[in-house]
C-alpha cells in the first residue's frame, strides 16, 4: 500500500468531491481546495515522489520517541489569531441558478472563550456534493480552528534523519515539562551537525486552556487513562501505576502528560520536590 | 535506522555529498548514417543516458545495427548519436533531445566506476514542509547549489537546457576503515533545475522542489473548429473540462449548434442525471424529456432546443479504471490531476 492508498482508505465515505474545471486554473489551486475540504497534504519527498496524506490523529505506540537527551532546543509559540466559533459551508453549488445548499455549525465555547461578543464567522463554498461530508468538515473546521495554533521548534539528534511532513513524533523534555505526541509540519536536516530542526504541530482539537509551560502538558489532547499503565520501552519500561519520586525527569514528564494521577496520594509527597503541582483532587 | 544514521554516531565520521546532475542538449544537423536506410546521427560531446523525441524517451540500444533495427530507438558512442525515430518521421520535424549527465561531490570520489568531480563549493539550505491550515498553498521549496568553475569547465556548458535536467543530492559517511559504497548514500533531495547564473569562479544552478510542477495551469486542450465544425461562436476557444464526481446545473458547451449536441467534459462521464432549459419568459428552469444521452462521449442531444435559450446538465463524472465507480475519492482525483493532466509517471507517486 502507498501513501495515495493508505488516504484513500482513510478518505473513504468522508470527502466525497465535486470538482468541476471548466477555465484554465493551477493545478495547485485545485489541490489545495481539495486538501482543504479533506485534511489532507501533497508534497514531495527528498527522492522527488508525490506523498498523499490524511491527517490522522496518531495512534501513540508507533510513532518515533524523542527523550531529553536527545532534545537539544525546544521553543514553543501560540498564535491566536483567526479562531473559529461559526462555520458555513456552502455545497453542491449550482452555478446556472447560482445558489448552494448551506450548513451552518457552531462552536459557541470558543467565541467565549476569546471574550468575543459575537460569532466568529469562517464562511467557504466547498467542492462537495453530500450534506454529510460538508457536515464532517464543518466539524473539522470549528474543532481544528476553534482554538489557538500553538507550534513548536525543537531541535533533536540524528535519529530524526528520516521523518517527513506529516509524520508523529512523541517527545520528552522535561525542563519545559513536556511530554507529548506532535505532528512534524517541517523537517530541516542540518548536514555539519547531523541535528534535524523540527516545526512542529500541537495534535489538532485539543482542549482549549490545556496544556502550556508550567501546567502541564503541552500539545497533548486531554484524555481519560486506564488504572494499568507502563512506561514506553524508550522510557525504561516498567509500570507507571503509582506516582514515586525515584522516576526520573523524563518519566515524570510522561505521566504528566500521558496518565492521570488525581487520585494518587503519592503525586502529592512533601517529600518529593518533584511532584510538580498536584490536582487540587488529590488526598493524601 | 539506515547504515547513514549508524555512521552518524561513529566519532571519525567524514562527510562526502554528491550531487547528480543532468541537463538537455537539443540534437540538430541530422545526417543519414552512411550503409543505413533509417538511422540518422548527430554530433554530441557529451555521452547521453536518453534521448527524448518530442519529449518522450527513446528505447537505448548497444549498437548502431540495433538501431536501425528498432524503430525509436538511439545509442551513442565517439561523439556520435544514431538515432531511429519513432514512426521513421523525419529528425528535422520533431524535437530531438539528448540527456546528459554530471557526477559531482564535495570530496573527489568514485562511486560504481564514476568519477565524481570535487566541484560542489556550495549546497542548499533546504527542508520540507507543510502548512498548519490544510489547504493553504504549500510553500514551493528552492535552493541552490554551486560549482567550482576557475578552470572554465562550465564555460562551454551554459547552452544546455539545464532547466530540462534534475538535481539529486545524496549524502555518505565515510569511515576510516570504511568509504561509503554508492547504496549507503541517502538521498537528501530531488529538484527541477530552473535558472543557472555562470561567473569566473563558480556556476550556479538555482532549482525547484518536484512539486513546483502542479504550478501549470489545466485543462490544456480546447474546443476548436477542427475537432467540432458545428461549434456554436462562443464557445470556440473554451477549454474541454474536467470533473469528478457528481456535478450539478452547469452549463454545456455546444459542440454542434446546428443539431444541437452539447458536451459537459473533455472525458467519458458515467451518466448524465438530467438536462434542463430556462424559459427566458418565466425565467424557470424546464427538465428535458426528449433528450439522447452518450455519456462516452460526454455528450447530449436537445432535438427541441430553440438554439438561443440558456440550457443546463447534472451529471456523474468520470470513472475509476472499472468504468462504472464514480472517481470521487480526494486520493484518487489528485492521481488522476498529476498522471492525466499533468503528466507526471506513474513511478512518481509514492
Amino acid at each position: 500500500m502507498g501513501y495515495f492508498d493508505d488516504a484513500k482508505t482513510a478518505l473513504a465515505g468522508r470527502s466525497r468531491l465535486s470538482v468541476y474545471i471548466k477555465e484554465e486554473t493551477e493545478a495547485a489551486e485545485v489541490i489545495s481546495g481539495i486538501n482543504e475540504v479533506s485534511g489532507t497534504y501533497l508534497f514531495s519527498d527528498y527522492d522527488g515522489l508525490y506523498r498523499y496524506r490524511a491527517y490522522s490523529a496518531p495512534t501513540g505506540a508507533s510513532v518515533l520517541s524523542f527523550t531529553q537527551d536527545e532534545v537539544f532546543l525546544f521553543q514553543e509559540m501560540t498564535d491566536a489569531k483567526d479562531i473559529v466559533s461559526m462555520v458555513r459551508v456552502e455545497y453542491r453549488y449550482r452555478p446556472s441558478k447560482d445558489y448552494s445548499q448551506v450548513l451552518v455549525y457552531e462552536n459557541p465555547s470558543a467565541q467565549h472563550l476569546q471574550g468575543e461578543p459575537a460569532p466568529l464567522l469562517k464562511e467557504l463554498r466547498v467542492p462537495l456534493y453530500e450534506g454529510s461530508d460538508a457536515e464532517v468538515l464543518a466539524q473539522m473546521i470549528a474543532l481544528f480552528e476553534g482554538d489557538r495554533q500553538r507550534t513548536f521548534k525543537a531541535r533533536v539528534s540524528r535519529r530524526g534523519w528520516s521523518l517527513l511532513p506529516a509524520d508523529f513524533i512523541s517527545l520528552s523534555y522535561a525542563r519545559r515539562g513536556v511530554s507529548a505526541t506532535f505532528e512534524v509540519l517541517e523537517v530541516k536536516r542540518n548536514y555539519e551537525s547531523f541535528t534535524v530542526d523540527l516545526l512542529l504541530g500541537a495534535p489538532r482539537g485539543e482542549i482549549p486552556g490545556g496544556g502550556g509551560s508550567g501546567g502541564g502538558p503541552a500539545g497533548q489532547d486531554g484524555h481519560w487513562t486506564g488504572d494499568a499503565e507502563n512506561f514506553p520501552a524508550s522510557l525504561g519500561g516498567g509500570s507507571a501505576d503509582s506516582w514515586s519520586p525515584g522516576w526520573t525527569d523524563e518519566q515524570r514528564a510522561y505521566v504528566r502528560a500521558n496518565l492521570g494521577y488525581w487520585c494518587e496520594s503519592e503525586y502529592a509527597l512533601d517529600a518529593d520536590p518533584n511532584s510538580y503541582k498536584p490536582s487540587c483532587w488529590s488526598f493524601g | 535506522m539506515t547504515v547513514l544514521t549508524d555512521r552518524l554516531g561513529r566519532p571519525s565520521a567524514d562527510t562526502v555529498v554528491i550531487a547528480e546532475l543532468t541537463a538537455g542538449e537539443r540534437l540538430l544537423l541530422w545526417s543519414l548514417t552512411a550503409g543505413k536506410t533509417y538511422t540518422y546521427e548527430a554530433d554530441s560531446s557529451l555521452l547521453p543516458v536518453d534521448v527524448k523525441q518530442n519529449g518522450v524517451s527513446l528505447t537505448s540500444q548497444s549498437s548502431v545495427d540495433a538501431v536501425e533495427a528498432n524503430a525509436g530507438s538511439w545509442y551513442a558512442a565517439s561523439g556520435k548519436v544514431y538515432v531511429r525515430t519513432v514512426g521513421d518521421v523525419s529528425t528535422d520535424s520533431v524535437t530531438l533531445q539528448a540527456i546528459v549527465p554530471f557526477y559531482m561531490a564535495t570530496k573527489a570520489r568514485v562511486l560504481n566506476d564514476v568519477y565524481y568531480e570535487p566541484r560542489i563549493v556550495s549546497l542548499p539550505s533546504l527542508s520540507l514542509r507543510i502548512e498548519r491550515k490544510f489547504g493553504d498553498p504549500g510553500q514551493l521549496g528552492s535552493g541552490s547549489i554551486s560549482f567550482a568553475n576557475g578552470d572554465g569547465y562550465f564555460d562551454t556548458l551554459s547552452g544546455l537546457q539545464w532547466d530540462a535536467g534534475v538535481v539529486v543530492l545524496k549524502i555518505g559517511i565515510d569511515l576510516p576503515d570504511a568509504p561509503a559504497i554508492y547504496s549507503e548514500y541517502d538521498t537528501i533531495g530531488t529538484f527541477l533545475s530552473k535558472t543557472w547564473t555562470k561567473g569566473d569562479d563558480k556556476f550556479t544552478l538555482q532549482f525547484e522542489e518536484w512539486k513546483s510542477r502542479t504550478k501549470k495551469k489545466i485543462p490544456t486542450t480546447f474546443y476548436d473548429r477542427d475537432e467540432y465544425p458545428g461549434l456554436r461562436d462562443s464557445d470556440v476557444g473554451k477549454p474541454k473540462q474536467i470533473a469528478y464526481g457528481k456535478i450539478y446545473d452547469v452549463p454545456p458547451v455546444c459542440v454542434d449548434l446546428a443539431n444541437k449536441i452539447f458536451q459537459v467534459a473533455g472525458h467519458p462521464i458515467i451518466e448524465f442525471i438530467e438536462t434542463r432549459v430556462k424559459n427566458e419568459a418565466t425565467g424557470g428552469w424546464v427538465r428535458q424529456i426528449d433528450v439522447t444521452y452518450d455519456p462516452p462521449n460526454a455528450q447530449f442531444t436537445l432535438p427541441s432546443w430553440d438554439q438561443v435559450a440558456e440550457v443546463a446538465a447534472d451529471f456523474i463524472g468520470k470513472a475509476l479504471e472499472d468504468g462504472i465507480t464514480v472517481m470521487d475519492n480526494p486520493s484518487d482525483v489528485i492521481k488522476d490531476i498529476l498522471l492525466t493532466y499533468l503528466g507526471e509517471a506513474p513511478s512518481s507517486i509514492g
